[in-house]
């Protein structure tokens, strides 16, 4: 016999109601809960701390003006991190256009990539500055934000198996300039 | 195959660098000023961080200024057929594309559906394979394409391809070429595109969609004369965005107001498209996912009020239950379950018409490393389904090949390829290419 089922509730479901209704209160809680995981997503797109602080600015407003019609309110998360991506990567896009971005490629913690498992040559910021903003997004929704290939097929619009497959080649490619180069 | 220590040394390194996007922040403050804002556009208003209030509000109306005339003339466009792009691309014969081989004429395959997907051809110059595969293990050749392609291809339907080449150095905007695979002496429509973005999608009647270069608009070719048309791109679905046509083929989908709608190609929108009614929540066995709020195995069906029903809590168990999809109509629901017996591992694909009601309709042998599995499409009278396979050791799976199945038993065995979909055998056998060989292609 099967047991019994429990479904879930949504479990924020009265603070995004308030804070679409615009509590203060309530709309600085989800602030407070996501605001740093979408500037470390924007981050990872942007390279550039400031052009990812404006990015999570404009995510905001967009996320601010929509969360009345966020129809399924477990999915709050990743719905404001694909809009602080979808920002930082429009932003980025736009930078692009009138100037060479400069990424931030200074080094990560140990200065290194991984001590032990790359002998010389480029650093983590370096290779994602010469990924495109499209692939920096795969990789922090990926890696940063914790979704998986379903989820960011979702969120993307595209195919789980397009998903695996791209960041197969994404980590294929970062893996030849990391540790094979 | 990517080993576990290259992507957990990867994760933990992005991580590990997207704490350095992380500035002190005040959460009410955000709040406050959001809520005082309410009803402004959010777009460039991040740029005016440090600068005066009474500028920055200077600056936001400016801006909003700005958007209304954008919408005036993005309207006008949009009522006014005749300010429509009519730029016939001339079809440009692309060197780059040889079809090969010719002369040969194919046999016939055997199943109501073949799998097409695309390799990298094994030698001469950088090149791509269109293949056909049956499910009684043989492949033939359709195309081959000479040139440097993003591996992001869309198959219509009806035999058109659509291959996305990245932009040439010093370039900023990509192409679509879009083949026939049909008549391989017809050149190709080449289309320019944002050369980053993969959001394209083909029509239910061969027509295809794509952002422009500056995402400002929505460019629709129609393959069989290369018309071509740009309606406005604001609305899209998907954060990517994503492009969704309509069923009936009329329009894309946008999402307006608390609703969905399709805009046309002349323009003009209808409301009321229908929202997706059904989805489908499930967690399977793997850590870190779904947080416990589902149990484990079970499928539940909700419509979007949030409400939910179960329809499968481990009837077929002790197979697990990997991948519960509902079917394209929302009728019924698909099951796909590993089932372990002795050394051998199997993927099973049940149905469910009601309720609590699995029946297995398909089977196939899978490789024993297998960790996971999903669905990554069916033939359209769902009778041949393909089987993404999931292999370890990585901690998201990334290789592993699929598993193409049909009702009738028969089963194929693919690398790790792009698998583009599947094609009535009627159709496939009627495109040019090579003859059929015993199949090259497998884990």
């Amino acid at each position: 016999m099967a047991e019994d089922v429990t479904v879930a509730k949504p479990g924020r479901s009265t603070t995004v109601a308030d804070a679409a209704a615009g509590d203060v209160d309530a709309l600085a809680r989800i602030v407070a809960v996501h605001h740093d995981d979408m500037a470390r997503i924007a981050f990872v797109i942007c390279g550039d701390r400031d052009l990812a602080q404006d990015a999570v600015q404009v995510a905001w407003q967009r996320a601010w003006q929509k969360l009345g019609g966020l129809r399924d309110e477990s999915r709050l998360r990743p719905w404001l991190l694909s809009i602080a991506a979808n920002e930082a990567r429009q932003l980025v896009r736009r930078q692009r256009r009138h100037s060479i971005v400069s990424i931030d490629v200074a080094e990560v913690g140990s200065d290194r990539f991984d001590p032990a498992a790359r002998p010389a040559g480029h650093d983590l910021g370096a290779a994602l500055a010469r990924l495109s903003p499209d692939d920096r997004r795969l990789l922090a929704l990926r890696h940063v934000a914790g979704f998986d290939a379903t989820e960011i097929g979702r969120l993307l619009g595209m195919s789980a198996s397009g998903v695996r497959t791209r960041l197969a080649r994404l980590l294929a490619r970062l893996r030849t300039e990391l540790i094979d180069a | 195959m990517l080993d576990q220590t290259f992507e957990s040394i990867l994760g933990a390194q992005l991580r590990e660098y997207a704490e350095r996007g992380v500035a002190p922040s005040d959460p009410r403050a955000i709040a406050t000023e959001l809520i005082e804002r309410r009803g402004a556009s959010g777009s460039g208003t991040g740029r005016l961080r440090g600068v005066p209030p009474a500028v920055r509000w200077l600056g936001i109306a400016a801006l909003l200024l700005l958007g209304l005339l954008a919408g005036l003339v993005l309207s006008q466009l949009g009522d006014d057929p005749s300010l429509l792009v009519d730029a016939t691309p001339s079809p440009t014969a692309v060197a780059v594309l040889t079809p090969t081989p010719e002369g040969t004429e194919p046999a016939t395959a055997t199943g109501p559906y073949e799998v097409i997907w695309i390799r990298d051809a094994a030698a001469g110059p950088p090149a791509q394979e269109v293949v056909a595969t049956t499910l009684d293990g043989r492949e033939r050749v359709i195309r081959r394409i000479e040139g440097e392609f993003v591996p992001w291809p869309v198959l219509s339907a009806d035999g058109w391809l659509a291959l996305s080449a990245r932009p040439t150095e010093g370039e900023d905007r990509g192409t679509w070429h879009l083949l026939d695979l049909g008549d391989p002496s017809r050149p190709a429509w080449i289309v320019p595109a944002n050369p980053e973005l993969s959001a394209a999608a083909w029509g239910p009647d061969g027509r295809f969609a794509t952002l422009a270069p500056d995402e400002l608009s929505v460019v629709v070719v129609d393959a069989t004369d290369g018309s071509m048309v740009e309606i406005g791109p604001e609305g899209l679905t998907g954060a990517g965005p994503g492009i969704e046509w309509a069923a009936d083929g009329s329009g894309i989908v946008i999402e307006a107001g608390s609703g969905r709608s399709v805009r046309h190609l002349d323009g003009s929108t209808t409301g009321g498209y229908p929202t997706p009614g059904l989805r489908v929540d499930f967690c399977r066995d793997l850590p870190d996912e779904c947080d416990g709020a589902y149990p484990f195995g079970h499928a539940i069906v909700r419509p979007i009020d949030g409400t939910g029903e179960t329809w499968y809590d481990g009837e077929l168990r002790p197979a697990k239950l990997q991948h519960p999809v509902l079917s394209d109509d929302g009728t019924h629901l698909w099951l796909l379950l590993h089932r372990v017996d002795g050394d051998q591992h199997f993927a099973d694909i049940a149905r469910l018409d009601a309720p609590h009601a699995a029946v297995v309709v398909a089977t196939v042998e899978v490789r024993p490393d297998v960790v996971g599995m999903a669905f990554a499409g069916w033939s359209a009278d769902e009778s041949t389904f393909i089987v993404e396979i999931l292999a370890g050791p990585s901690i998201e799976p990334t290789g592993g090949g699929y598993a193409i199945v049909d009702t009738a038993g028969h089963a194929a065995h693919l690398g790790v390829v792009y698998v583009l979909g599947l094609t009535p055998a009627a159709v496939a056998d009627a495109w040019p290419g090579g003859s059929f060989a015993p199949i090259q292609t497998t884990d």
